[in-house]
C-alpha cells in the first residue's frame, strides 16, 4: 500500500524532465519581448500572403479554402485502390493521394520473377496505361487534385499514364490538378533500393519540371520530399536544410536545362513531416517558408511572387505512432495534424493509428479523415491566418531553427551542394548520427514515449479494428492481366515505339522523353519495358535487377 | 547439455531486396555492435541463398531479418527452408512492421525473437546475448 501511496506523491510533484525541444534547443520558463527584439516584423515576418510569408503563402489563408485533406491510399490492383478512392471521396476528402508498390518503384513489371509477393503488397501496382484508366475509373479528372506518389525512377512513366488516361476521356491536360512525387535524391535515403544511378535520375526527373512548365499549368512538377528522410531519423532543423538544399539541387538542374526560374519554381512542392513536438514543428514549418522564399528571390532572383512561395504538403509522422496501446496513435496524429495546420499547411495526409501494424483498414482511414475534418468544421482553429504569429515563444523558436538550418545549408553549398554531399558519404553520416541520437534518447527515457518507455500495459495479442492485408487474389489477377496484355498487344506498333523511345533517349540527356514515353504506353508498352529501354541506352542493364534480358 | 555462454557472439542483419525503411535496422546493427556483438551487416539480399552463404562464411550465431512491407511470413519461411537444404539450424529473429495477430504464428515457424516498431534496439542486443546463452 505504502508504494501506491509514494508512486502518487511522486506523480503528483512530477515535473517535465526534459525542456530541450527534440532536435536540441534549450527553452526558457518564459518568452518576452526581449526574446524577439531583433526581428523587424515586416522585413522578417510580414502579414500572410506577404514575402517572406513566414505567416503563410495566401493573404486570407483558410478562409480563401481550406487545406486540401488527402489520405495516402494503395494496395493491390488498380481496381481496389479503386474503391477505396471512391469510399474516401464519399467519407468527404477534397484530393486524392495515390502510393505504388515495390515492383512498380523499381521500374519492373508485375510478371517479372522477383515481383512476387510484392505486387500490390505496399501500394498499388501501376504498369500500363490499362492499370492508370482502372486506378481512375469513374473519377473524374479535371475535377479532382490527384497527388502520385512514387520512387523517382517510374515517375515519367506514372504521369505519362495519367495524363494520356486524362487524353483519352476528352480533358486537355492543361486542366490537370495535382502532384507527382518527383524528387531522385530523396528516394536514396529513405530505405527504397533506387533503381536508376543518379544521372539518370536527375535527367528524367528534369525532363518532368520541363514537360509539366510548358503543358500542365496547375500541376506541381516536382517535390522536395523532406518527410522521408525525418522519417529516417533526422531532426527538425536537419529536415528543413536537407529539403531546401535537395529543392536547389533540383532548380540548378532545371536551370542548366534552359529553362528560367520563374517558369517553374511556382509549381514545386514540399513534402514535410510534422512530428510530435508541436511548437517546434510550427516554428519549422514557418522557418522553412521564411529562408525557401529569401533564397528564390535572392539568390535565384526569381521575380514572380509566385516562385517564392513555399507551398508544402503535410504527411503526420508515421514513426511516431508505436503499435503498442495503438489507440493512443489517434491523439498522436491529431496533435501532429492541428501542428500542420497551424502552420499554415496546403495539403495534408493523417496518418492512421494502425500504421505500425498493418496497411490501415477502412475504419482507421476514417478515423484520420474525421480528425482533419473535427479541425476544420469544429475547432475553430482554421479562421485566422497564422494564429500563432506574434508569439513570443513561437517567433523565436523560428528565428532559431532559421540560423541553424541555416547554417547547416552553408555548409551544403561549402562542399559543393546536396548531390556532392551525399556522394561524399557526408548526408548518409548526418541521418545515421540523428537517428541513433534518437534511439538512445528513447532507451535512456529522455525521450518518452508513452506506452514503449513509460506507461507500458501488457502486449495486446489482438489489433482493435483488425489488420488489413492485400489478398493474394489482387497479385493474382495483376500478374495475369500483364501478361494477357503482354500477348494481345500489336507486337510491330509497339517495337516500333519503344525503337523511336531508344533513338530519342540516344540524340542526349538535353532531348526530353516525356513524349515517346507516352507513345510507347499507347502501344501498351509497359512500365519495365519503358524503363529497360531507356536504361539500356545509359549503358545500364535492362533490369534493374539483373535477371530478365531484353527481349527488344 | 550445459549451456556455454561462447566469447563473441556473431549477428547477420539483413533485409530483402524489396524492403524500404529501414531506420529500426541501422539502430539495431549500431546498439549491437555498441554492445560487443560482432555484426555481419548485409543490406539488401536478392535470394535466400546469399543469406545463406553469408551466414555460413561468416560462421553467425544468429540471423536478424528486418521486414515492414507486410511479406514477414514468406520472408521468415523462405529463409528458414534454404537453411535447412544445407542442413544449417541457425536461429532466426526479426523485427519491423508486425501484426501481433502473426505473432503465434511466427513463433510455431521457430521464430526466436519478434521485435515490433515500439522496441527499444538495447532490447534485441539483450535478447542475443540471453540467447547465446541457451544455444
Amino acid at each position: 500500500m505504502t508504494n501506491i501511496v509514494d508512486d502518487l506523491m511522486d506523480a503528483y510533484f512530477e515535473k517535465p524532465k526534459r525542456t530541450t525541444t527534440w532536435s536540441g534547443f534549450p527553452v526558457e520558463e518564459i518568452y518576452t519581448p526581449k526574446d524577439v527584439e531583433g526581428t523587424d516584423y515586416e522585413r522578417d515576418v510580414a502579414d500572410a500572403g506577404k514575402y517572406p510569408y513566414t505567416r503563410g503563402i495566401h493573404s486570407d489563408m483558410f478562409r480563401g479554402r481550406y487545406w486540401t485533406k488527402r489520405e495516402v491510399t494503395g494496395f493491390g490492383a488498380p481496381a481496389d485502390t479503386n474503391r477505396r478512392l471512391k469510399e474516401q471521396i464519399r467519407e468527404g476528402v477534397s484530393g486524392l493521394n495515390v502510393i505504388r508498390d515495390n515492383p512498380t518503384n523499381l521500374g519492373i513489371d508485375p510478371d517479372h520473377p522477383l515481383a512476387e509477393g510484392e505486387v500490390g503488397l505496399i501500394g498499388v501496382n501501376l504498369s500500363s496505361l490499362q492499370d492508370m484508366e482502372a486506378l481512375t475509373e469513374g473519377i473524374t479528372l479535371d475535377k479532382v487534385s490527384m497527388s502520385l506518389i512514387c520512387a523517382s525512377c517510374p515517375a515519367i512513366v506514372i504521369l505519362s499514364q495519367y495524363v494520356l488516361v486524362a487524353e483519352g476521356r476528352g480533358i486537355d491536360k492543361a486542366k490537370l490538378r495535382g502532384t507527382i512525387a518527383n524528387d531522385p535524391l530523396h528516394c536514396r535515403y529513405c530505405g527504397w533500393r533506387p533503381s536508376n544511378p543518379i544521372g539518370l535520375s536527375l535527367k528524367l526527373s528534369v525532363d518532368i519540371i520541363e514537360f509539366c512548365t510548358h503543358n500542365m499549368p496547375y500541376w506541381n512538377t516536382a517535390v522536395v520530399n523532406s518527410y522521408d528522410l525525418r522519417e529516417n531519423g533526422v531532426n527538425a532543423v536537419q529536415e528543413v536544410a536537407f529539403g531546401l538544399a535537395m529543392a536547389m539541387a533540383y532548380i540548378d538542374g532545371a536551370l542548366k536545362r534552359g529553362l528560367k526560374i520563374d517558369d517553374f519554381a511556382s509549381r514545386r512542392a514540399f513534402y514535410c513531416s510534422s512530428h510530435i513536438d508541436f511548437f517546434e514543428e510550427i516554428a519549422k514549418l514557418r522557418a522553412a517558408r521564411r529562408m525557401w522564399a529569401r533564397i528564390v528571390k535572392e539568390k535565384y532572383d526569381a521575380e514572380n511572387p509566385n516562385s517564392w512561395k513555399f507551398r508544402f504538403a503535410v504527411h503526420t509522422a508515421g514513426c511516431s505512432l508505436v503499435p503498442q496501446q495503438p489507440l493512443n496513435n489517434i491523439i498522436r496524429i491529431a496533435y501532429e495534424a492541428l501542428a500542420a495546420v497551424l502552420a499554415g499547411v496546403q495539403s495534408l495526409h493523417s496518418c492512421s493509428y494502425d500504421e505500425p501494424i498493418a496497411l490501415p483498414t477502412e475504419e482507421s482511414q476514417r478515423i484520420a479523415l474525421r480528425t482533419q475534418q473535427i479541425l476544420a468544421y469544429e475547432t475553430g482553429v482554421s479562421s485566422a491566418a497564422d494564429p500563432l504569429g506574434g508569439s513570443y515563444y513561437v517567433e523565436t523558436l523560428t528565428n532559431k531553427i532559421e540560423e541553424a538550418a541555416g547554417k547547416l545549408l552553408n555548409e551544403i553549398e561549402k562542399m559543393g551542394g546536396m548531390v556532392e554531399a551525399m556522394r561524399v558519404g557526408w548526408l548518409d553520416d548526418e541521418i545515421d548520427r540523428s537517428s541513433l541520437e534518437y534511439q538512445k534518447e528513447v532507451e535512456r527515457k529522455e525521450r518518452i514515449i508513452v506506452g514503449v518507455n513509460a506507461f507500458v500495459s501488457p502486449d495486446e495479442t489482438e489489433t482493435p479494428g483488425g489488420v488489413h492485408r492485400r489478398s493474394a487474389e489482387s497479385e493474382k489477377q495483376q500478374i495475369s492481366s500483364i501478361r494477357e496484355l503482354k500477348a494481345k498487344r500489336d507486337e510491330k506498333r509497339l517495337r516500333y515505339s519503344l525503337g523511336k523511345l531508344r533513338e530519342t533517349a540516344q540524340t542526349g540527356e538535353g532531348e526530353n522523353l516525356f513524349q515517346p514515353v507516352m507513345d510507347a504506353l499507347k502501344s501498351d508498352a509497359t512500365l519495365g519495358e519503358i524503363m529497360g529501354t531507356i536504361r539500356e541506352v545509359y549503358g545500364h542493364s535492362y533490369d534493374p535487377l539483373n535477371v530478365l534480358e531484353s527481349p527488344f | 547439455m550445459e549451456a556455454v555462454k561462447k566469447e563473441k557472439i556473431r549477428a547477420l542483419f539483413t533485409r530483402h531486396l524489396m524492403e524500404g525503411h529501414d531506420m529500426g535496422l541501422r539502430a539495431v546493427v549500431s546498439s549491437c555492435r555498441e554492445s560487443g556483438i560482432e555484426v555481419v551487416y548485409y543490406p539488401r539480399f536478392q535470394a535466400f541463398d546469399e543469406v545463406v552463404k553469408v551466414a555460413e562464411e561468416e560462421d553467425v550465431d544468429i540471423i536478424g531479418l528486418s521486414s515492414s512491407s507486410g511479406a514477414h511470413i514468406n520472408l521468415v519461411e523462405g529463409l528458414i527452408a534454404s537453411l535447412k537444404e544445407k542442413g544449417m539450424d541457425i536461429p532466426i529473429i526479426i523485427g519491423g512492421i508486425i501484426p501481433n495477430k502473426d505473432i503465434p504464428r511466427l513463433r510455431k515457424i521457430g521464430i526466436k525473437g519478434i521485435f515490433g516498431p515500439g522496441s527499444i534496439p538495447g532490447e534485441v542486443a539483450g535478447f542475443i546475448r540471453d540467447l547465446n546463452v541457451t544455444i
